[in-house]
């Protein structure tokens, strides 16, 4: 890709091809990108220096809206079957995590493009009613730990968020890493922070503004796969994701990083509260832990990632 | 502090009495210790220093899950099955996505989950004093509830292996742990338990429900943790508590909670049915028996509890 010239469509799509990681990490495919994080790369603890956590997860979305069309479910009951004066209280909680209003964990195996899925795995035969067979979340069981670097779009632009019309490119993240003084390295988090909240202030309380999928929303550009790729990023976490739609008519922008480079996408994030860490801190850089529910063969798990800086 | 009849009796090795049980849970009562921090009980023990403690512990960066695999299907021991559906769509160019729903009923005795210190109460009311009539409606509760955990629990966990303790697989039903034995296997394994840490119990569940039609708790009775541990946790200000066995049941004084009376009494958080079978070899193996612990509740506003996945970091 020329430098600071948005790709063709023809680019986006041969970039993906020629850089996939499919058979990079065989015998343990299905945890993808997060082969990148060694046990020296976990060593993210030494990152610690006041022994805060933040919490990088939006509350449960029980509330309906333009861009939570199918609520989670969350109801409390009694229950009386003991006997005496013992009692309890219990929840149900109910959820479809993918989509715009849950803070989930995305599975290398929740989208595919024209190539198929993952290592180059087949949708048809890997997606069973009962769960799928490869690239599930429970590869990630025993939880993500590594370094986390934020990326702080609105304070690099002065501007309290992102728009639709002025995405987010790859090489304005190299501008952010620089001005904050961190530089992404292979096995990190990558989070960037587009300004979510304040953007659904000033729009109707939501960031897609519409009441279906269709809609429109600002968010990071394709050319940003660039950036992921180039510094082998294992886990990109957002709260605005992919500017929907796109000039290339194609229905995946950056989430072309999950199927082609089997990188781990937090969606939906609440990265407010952790951009103004940082700024407290004046560090971009911190120790982050993700736990995803162990669900076999699910597509991903709601998630609450927790910043420990 | 005058010694506890209670406590005196778990340094005699000697089961006490209901009066002992119950007195205990109410003069070592933790109600407005924490004043206006209240909501979050026994983790307020978990101070920034405690934190920065707990990831020194970290050395290999080896991590190991406490969590079993979201159970979806039906047993005695498991009458709400986890509810798992899956859906395909295809989009255009021949890409498509696979997305699921899950409905998980959070307590129980088979959802690694989280206890709200809400949850369970006795006739004296639920944590901190409050009414658990008033505290509690069908959107949830106001007081002591899962979301005061938002930003993690992170602190330095300590676990406890009954099976190698006694040198038998598991505990099994009518030979509950006491007391005693906890301080015992502390001081074999060699491992100090203190304010703030997480208190983890390996019982032996997996072996206990291979000998069991693969089950632990399909009824009563069920083995586990006997009353008698309620000083070990309290005496030592543990904030976290993690079994794999629960309070065993039934108990000899007719009491409906034993042992998770430290959560409405003490304000201590409990972490059921956690599987510790993994975490207990690779403790043998790291040859110590402490190490980091996370554990990221889901935000549910006003919840009594959430699945969650703790994960022991060394």
């Amino acid at each position: 890709m020329p430098e600071r010239q948005v790709p063709t469509r023809a680019d986006v799509e041969a970039y993906l091809r020629q850089k996939k990681n499919w058979g990079r990490w065989s015998g343990n495919g299905s945890a993808g990108a997060v082969n990148l994080i060694t046990p020296e790369k976990r060593a993210a603890a030494r990152l610690v220096k006041r022994g805060h956590t933040v919490s990088l997860s939006r509350p449960w979305p029980v509330t309906p809206t333009a861009e939570n069309v199918r609520p989670a479910q969350h109801c409390t009951y009694h229950v009386d079957e003991l006997d005496g004066d013992w009692k309890s209280a219990h929840d149900y909680i109910g959820t479809a995590p993918h989509g715009i209003a849950s803070s989930h964990i995305d599975a290398l195996c929740h989208m595919w493009g024209p190539d198929g899925m993952w290592d180059g795995r087949d949708p048809a035969k890997e997606i069973t009613p009962y769960g799928v067979r490869y690239g599930a979340v429970d590869a990630w069981r025993d939880g993500i730990v590594t370094r986390g670097v934020l990326l702080d779009v609105p304070r690099h632009r002065r501007k309290p968020y992102v728009t639709y019309d002025a995405p987010v490119h790859g090489w304005e993240l190299a501008d952010i890493a620089k001005e904050h003084g961190v530089e992404p390295q292979p096995g990190d988090a990558l989070f960037v922070y587009s300004g979510r909240e304040a953007f659904a202030n000033d729009h109707g309380g939501t960031w897609c503004g519409h009441p279906t999928w269709l809609g429109r929303w600002a968010g990071l550009h394709a050319s940003c796969l660039w950036f992921i790729r180039e510094r082998d990023i294992a886990v990109l976490g957002w709260d605005m994701m992919d500017q929907y739609p796109n000039e290339y008519c194609i229905s995946f922008g950056v989430h072309g990083a999950l199927f082609y480079f089997g990188v781990v996408l937090l969606d939906n994030l609440l990265l407010e509260p952790l951009a103004e860490v940082c700024v407290e801190e004046g560090r971009y850089e911190f120790m982050l832990t993700v736990a995803p529910l162990v669900i076999s063969g699910g597509t991903g798990s709601p998630a609450n990632p927790i910043a420990i800086s | 502090m005058a010694k506890h009849p209670l406590e005196q009796a778990v340094a005699q090795k000697r089961v006490p009495t209901r009066a002992e049980v119950e007195s205990y849970l109410r003069d070592r009562s933790n109600w407005g210790r924490w004043g206006d921090k209240g909501n979050a009980g026994a983790t307020n023990l978990i101070t920034a220093e405690k934190r920065l403690a707990a990831v020194k512990l970290v050395k290999k960066a080896r991590m190991v899950s406490t969590s079993r695999h979201l159970p979806t299907e039906a047993t005695l021991e498991n009458p709400q099955p986890v509810q798992h559906y899956m859906k395909k769509l295809p989009w255009i160019d021949g890409g498509g996505a696979a997305l699921d729903y899950m409905g998980v009923f959070c307590h129980g005795f088979t959802v690694t989950h989280i206890d709200a210190l809400c949850h369970v109460w006795d006739r004296n009311g639920s944590w901190d004093g409050t009414d658990p009539n008033k505290n509690i409606g069908f959107d949830g509760a106001d007081y002591g509830t899962v979301d005061a955990w938002s930003d993690g629990i992170i602190t330095r966990g300590a676990l406890l292996d009954i099976p190698k303790l006694r040198g038998k697989p598991y505990v099994p039903n009518g030979d509950p742990v006491h007391g005693w034995e906890l301080e015992e296997a502390a001081k074999k394994q060699n491992v100090r338990v203190g304010p703030g840490d997480a208190l983890l119990v390996y019982c032996g569940r997996e072996d206990y429900a291979k000998a069991n039609n693969g089950m632990y708790a399909p009824g009563q009775p069920y083995p586990g943790l006997h009353a008698s541990c309620l000083p070990f946790i309290r005496e030592n200000d543990i904030a976290v508590f993690g079994g794999d066995m629960e309070d065993c049941a039934p108990n000899e004084y007719g009491m409906g909670f034993t042992l998770h009376a430290m959560i409405f009494a003490f304000g201590v958080p409990m972490l059921d049915n956690v599987i510790l079978e993994p975490l207990a070899k690779a403790c043998a193996e790291e040859g110590r028996y402490d190490f980091m612990l996370t554990v990221a509740p889901l935000i549910l506003k006003r919840g009594t509890g959430s699945a969650v996945n703790p994960i022991a970091v060394f």
